[in-house]
């Protein structure tokens, strides 16, 4: 587990660089990734310590990086938090993630929620 | 042999003739063995003209033996006639059931001994005791005296006739006007050889010696024919029923066994395009062989079967029939035919579809808004959040310092924002609703956590319009509950949040406590201006808003209390509202007390053994 590394899996690029904005305040280094496959050859090798997670992402979809996730002992344990526009097909992962965010998402609550995750990342601003 | 030695006289060209006559009917009859009572009426013209031929050839015989052989000849069809004749009208009148081979076997009874005593009358006289000639008439006629038997037989003949008479007699008093000349013919055609017979037997014939009796027979068998053939005798007796079949919008036919037209009424005819007398005896293979999937249902059925077709008019237009197949059973239990009925329901179908497609149309219509409703939501939340998003960082300096004024425009940019949000989530899930896809997921929930959940939310809201907002827990209230907290929440925060947006001063208060012992309710009360009893009504229907200015100025579609009230419903629960102008409003929403409670208590109760009385 890389301390203080989070993963931004989304396919669109405001919300990639605003969640960016904020995860650098809270002094984590960020890795974008824009489609599903991506993000699934990058979880082979790297395990960042949050990943904010898109469901609705090109290839392959958000909900099955979750499961593979869940199912791999390696990444098991790290903090998915769900960020999607997709109310209804987002209910079923609740007890998989750590958290889910409905767009549009504030940056306020973004915050908050990150924070407790990691007390220990202490926001700066 | 002398019966082959005779010689042409004038006076037989009558009876020749009407010979000829009678086997002609007797064949023409015989082809249409189809109609009821033609097979009998056949049969009788037969035998008649036996007895018309044998007499003929009795004439023109020149010696006595030759007339003695056609004589006896003759009794072939003289002792039948008056069966045949009989059974006809028997059939006629609609004793069918009457008619039956052990009787008409008996019937033949003393006809056939008359046979055999006139072929073996030389020996005992019991049919003739004495035969000569007679020289005295116009040609030499034979003259017989009868014996014993003779009379019998001519007592049985005559009240055969009789009977025969007296039956068609009886139809001409029963049967309606329209009918009744045509039965009165009938019974003077039965009358006729009767009387010629009689005038014979009593010596009264302007021709010495010449019997009339066989020529008045032919006369009436073609009078039978001709009625059967033209009138459908048979068919006398429902003539209520043959005319409302007849002038009946619906298509009527008959087939008999062998696929045999046999009766067919109007518009059958305009369906099938043959006029009656084309069609009457011609096969359904024939006149249906456009329609063979008619054909194909009419030919397999043996029970009542109701079918629906469609089948080409003239015009090539489709036209839908209803088609009702009845077989017909003889009384034997035999299949004998099938009754083919069809109506026209092809009007009745159009409207079907035309409703069918209207439907359609609308259900496709619904359900497209309900699409258009999810996806736009949805396509909409990423750029919003964009939006917010970008406001928010810049608010809080992250693309560089701010100055106070434009930190009060981007607060109204994320107000108006939160606004967009709201109606983005309404307009969902009034989607989500009309689609039948909200499910809930019931789960135990603490409820003081709810609530506080709640409180933390709208305090916000409260205190930015200087309203107290304070929440209540009755101590009643189980700690935990069964329900979908979520959309609880999502209940509470609405009708909270509305309580809020209208209410200018004073407080709002929200309280849960149980107004009976199995239900919960939430209450949720303000001191705002009060909503008319006219306008209660409508409060909770879809896009419905108390004011146009005060919910523009709030934001939402209007949906929030039609969707507060789906989701109330979908819970088992209900909602109501008492409100007065001026006196503020209260929002009661009552649930059954969920059955997580009931099955902890059913489980006790199942434990404890049952007391015994003492």
């Amino acid at each position: 587990m890389t301390q203080n590394l989070a993963l931004i899996v989304e396919d669109d690029p405001d919300l990639i660089e605003i969640f960016s904005r904020i995860l650098k305040m809270l002094k984590f280094s960020v890795e974008k990734i824009s489609s599903g496959s991506e993000a699934v050859a990058y979880l082979a090798h790297a395990e960042p310590a949050l990943i904010l997670l898109d469901l609705n992402l090109p290839e392959v979809s958000g909900r099955d990086i979750l499961y593979k996730i869940r199912l791999d002992e390696r990444l098991k344990h790290i903090k998915v938090l769900l960020v999607t526009a997709d109310i209804v097909n987002v209910r079923p992962l609740s007890q998989m993630a750590d958290g889910i965010l409905i767009k549009p998402i504030g940056v306020q609550e973004l915050r908050q929620t990150i924070n407790e995750l990691f007390p220990t990342n202490q926001d700066s601003a | 042999m002398n019966f082959i030695n005779w010689m042409y006289l004038p006076y037989m060209l009558p009876f020749l003739v009407a010979g000829i006559f009678a086997l002609i009917l007797a064949l023409y009859a015989w082809r249409r063995r189809f109609l009821a009572g033609a097979v009998t009426l056949s049969v009788m013209a037969l035998v008649v003209s036996v007895w018309v031929l044998g007499y003929a050839f009795e004439i023109g015989s020149i010696e006595l033996s030759g007339k003695v052989f056609w004589g006896k000849v003759q009794y072939l069809g003289i002792v039948a006639a008056p069966v045949t004749w009989l059974i006809f009208i028997l059939q006629f009148r609609g004793y069918t059931r009457w008619v039956t081979w052990p009787r008409i076997l008996a019937m033949c009874v003393i006809p056939a001994i008359t046979v055999l005593l006139v072929w073996t009358t030389a020996r005992h006289g019991l049919m003739w005791q004495q035969v000569s000639l007679d020289p005295t008439g116009p040609f030499p006629a034979l003259t017989v005296e009868y014996g014993g038997w003779f009379w019998v037989h001519w007592a049985y003949s005559t009240l055969l006739v009789m009977l025969g008479i007296v039956l068609m007699i009886d139809l001409l008093l029963r049967s309606v006007h329209i009918y009744r000349w045509q039965a009165g013919l009938l019974v003077a055609a039965a009358f006729a050889p009767w009387l010629a017979n009689a005038v014979y037997i009593f010596g009264l014939v302007p021709i010495p010696n010449l019997d009339l009796t066989p020529l008045a027979f032919v006369f009436t068998g073609a009078v039978f024919t001709w009625s059967l053939l033209h009138f459908r005798l048979l068919d006398l007796k429902p003539v209520a029923r043959r005319t409302m079949v007849d002038v009946m919008s619906d298509g009527v036919f008959v087939l008999d066994t062998a696929g045999r037209i046999i009766d067919i009424n109007r518009a059958a005819q305009k369906i099938i395009g043959l006029d009656e007398s084309d069609a009457v005896g011609r096969t359904g293979t024939g006149v249906l062989s456009q329609w063979p999937q008619l054909l194909a249902h009419v030919r397999k059925t043996v029970d009542n079967e109701s079918i629906e077709i469609a089948l080409p008019d003239s015009a090539g237009n489709t036209r839908h029939y209803d088609v009702r197949i009845t077989p017909l059973f003889n009384n034997g239990g035999e299949l004998s035919g099938r009754i083919v009925a069809m109506r026209d329901i092809s009007d009745r179908k159009q409207m079907e579809m035309a409703l069918s497609e209207a439907r359609d149309a609308v259900v496709q219509a619904s359900r497209f808004k309900s699409e258009l409703l999810a996806r736009v939501s949805h396509e909409l939340r990423t750029p919003i959040g964009a939006i917010l998003g970008y406001v928010e960082l810049l608010q809080i300096g992250a693309y560089g310092p701010v100055v106070a004024d434009q930190v009060d425009v981007m607060n109204k940019v994320i107000e108006n924002t939160g606004y967009l949000t709201q109606l983005v989530n309404e307009l969902l899930e009034q989607s989500q609703f009309d689609e039948g896809k909200i499910r809930l997921n019931p789960q135990p929930f603490v409820v003081a956590d709810l609530v506080s959940r709640v409180q933390a939310k709208m305090s916000v809201l409260a205190q930015a319009k200087n309203l107290e907002f304070s929440t209540q827990i009755s101590p009643d209230v189980p700690t935990e509950m069964v329900g979908d907290e979520i959309r609880l929440q999502q209940i509470l925060i609405n009708l909270v949040n509305n309580a809020i947006k209208f209410t200018e001063h004073g407080e709002v208060a929200l309280q849960i406590y149980l107004p009976q012992p199995d239900t919960w309710a939430i209450r949720v009360s303000d001191t705002g201006p009060g909503i008319s009893a006219q306008a209660q009504t409508h409060i909770f229907s879809p896009f419905w808003q108390v004011d146009g200015s005060i919910t523009r100025r709030h934001g939402g579609a209007g949906l929030g209390l039609s969707i507060v009230k789906n989701l109330v419903t979908l819970m088992g629960g209900q909602i109501q509202v008492e409100s007065q102008m001026g006196q503020g409003t209260v929002f009661i929403v009552t649930f059954p007390l969920a059955p997580f409670l009931d099955i902890e208590l059913a489980l006790s109760e199942i434990s404890v053994p049952h007391q015994p009385s003492i």
